[in-house]
């Protein structure tokens, strides 16, 4: 399946609603049955992080890396290629993060102790985690 | 309630708006203004509208005056007096505002947005550098206020271009239930500090409280914009509830630096007058030739979620050509 974007949200996508029934609509059923995706960008000259999470990034989370298989970005300008990455990045990096956590959970449940990420001590609730990332690159 | 206008108030002294600002009382609202001049960053104008159109939402009246000050018709042209419906006691030929602003627009839905973004391309008259960026940090505030603030009013936008130092400013409020009560769904959080400071965070949305958020919201929007201002060496204000953080500006002689936790950055968090609603005030300067997928490259070198597992699916993502 080819979807063209730009027929859907012209040159700027923002528009996270249309990006969502996008997604349930193509996108999801699609990878569930196997079938590539192809996601057309020509003529879109820029994206949000939100819309590309909108269409994406629930796929990704359920599906797994594997979805990458199945999805191809076509004609994606640099920034546009730049979101499309960052969004994959961070959905199966997160994807990883609560699989990690739903394994920690039975042990602390067991041991009684706080959940953790990345080694910090995390809300049991699940809330507030601290993730820092720095790029030192003073002079 | 009161709401006083200062000689200046722009992102580096905005704490100037905040001891004229009376927001105990809300069965009254009196606007005033400096006698002599009053020059206000676009956050300023947005808030003041939005806070008048929500006591007249309540059947409130808006009482007070304008002064004659050399930025009158500055003001009247943005559109203040209109939403204040307060007489400015001046009328004004309106020019084109082609390239030099954006007045002061309510948007309620997602149609008045993408209405509002069709009109922001003629007027901000520039090469796609500066104007993708705006285009940008308005569709991503403006969503956020929509989605999550419960504003009654809607959201209020304008944007000034400077363009003596090539600065834009823009400002965007709302008048609903604020960051803390946001936030607070679904985080531990007791405070508008604590919940601005989780706001600003990558991968925490008040919608969920999974890192790196649901199907809809990714918590993203408010980092990446804190992100554009910084890598562009410039200034962003977020105020809810009682608290206002301020981003400061990074000094020339460093390199702009990205970090996760608005703590980690340089800035202040000032104590403020209890606002029902939010309001996010940001400065960009974008020059020729500055790549907006570089900047974002380096915010998504700065977002990822590091986990111990963490891969790079760069390399895996099928773009073509």
């Amino acid at each position: 399946m080819k979807i063209n974007m730009f027929d859907i949200v012209g040159d700027f996508g923002e528009d996270k609603d249309a990006a969502a029934a996008l997604r349930e609509a193509d996108i999801r059923p699609s990878i569930r049955k196997g079938q590539r995706v192809c996601l057309d960008f020509d003529g879109v000259t820029l994206v949000t992080q939100s819309f590309i999470h909108a269409l994406i990034s629930d796929v990704l989370r359920t599906t797994g890396e594997a979805a990458l298989e199945l999805l191809e970005f076509e004609n994606c300008a640099n920034v546009v290629r730049g979101i499309i990455s960052t969004v994959v990045q961070y959905s199966l990096d997160s994807m990883l993060a609560s699989a990690s956590l739903a394994e920690e959970e039975p042990r602390r449940q067991k041991s009684n102790q706080p959940m953790r990420l990345n080694g910090k001590k995390k809300n049991v609730k699940g809330k507030a985690a601290k993730v820092r990332h720095t790029k030192s690159r003073r002079k | 309630m009161k709401v006083f206008l200062p000689n200046s108030a722009n992102l580096q002294n905005i704490t100037g708006l905040l001891s004229g600002l009376d927001l105990s009382n809300s069965k009254t609202f009196d606007f005033s203004m400096h006698k002599k001049w009053v020059a206000v960053h676009p956050v300023v104008l947005a808030m003041t509208a939005c806070l008048a159109e929500k006591f007249r939402e309540g059947g409130g009246v808006v009482t007070g005056k304008a002064e004659n000050v050399p930025t009158l018709a500055y003001l009247i042209r943005m559109g203040l007096f209109k939403y204040l419906g307060v007489d400015p006691g001046k009328s004004i030929t309106e020019h084109e505002e082609s390239g030099r602003f954006i007045p002061l627009t309510q948007i309620q839905n997602n149609d008045e947005l993408k209405q509002a973004i069709v009109n922001l391309v003629p007027l901000l008259h520039a090469p796609a550098a500066v104007a993708d960026p705006i285009k940008y940090v308005f569709s991503e505030m403006v969503r956020n206020a929509l989605e999550h603030s419960q504003s009654t009013v809607g959201a209020f936008v304008c944007a000034q271009y400077y363009s003596e130092s090539k600065r834009i400013a823009i400002g965007i409020a709302d008048a609903g239930i604020g960051v803390l009560n946001t936030m607070r769904q679904h985080h531990d959080v007791q405070s508008s500090r604590a919940a601005i400071r989780l706001a600003l965070q990558p991968g925490i949305t008040g919608t969920t409280s999974r890192i790196g958020g649901n199907e809809f919201n990714a918590g993203a929007g408010l980092f990446f914009t804190k992100s554009i201002a910084t890598l562009s060496r410039n200034r962003f204000c977020f105020y809810s509830g009682d608290s206002m953080f301020r981003l400061m500006k990074t000094r020339k002689r460093y390199d702009p630096e990205l970090h996760a936790d608005p703590n980690d950055d340089p800035h202040s968090f000032v104590r403020a007058p209890l606002l029902k609603g939010t309001v996010v005030g940001i400065d960009l300067s974008i020059e020729q030739g500055f790549e907006f997928a570089a900047l974002l490259e380096a915010i998504r070198e700065a977002y990822f979620i590091d986990v111990k597992q963490k891969k790079n699916y760069a390399k895996k993502i099928r773009f073509s050509p």
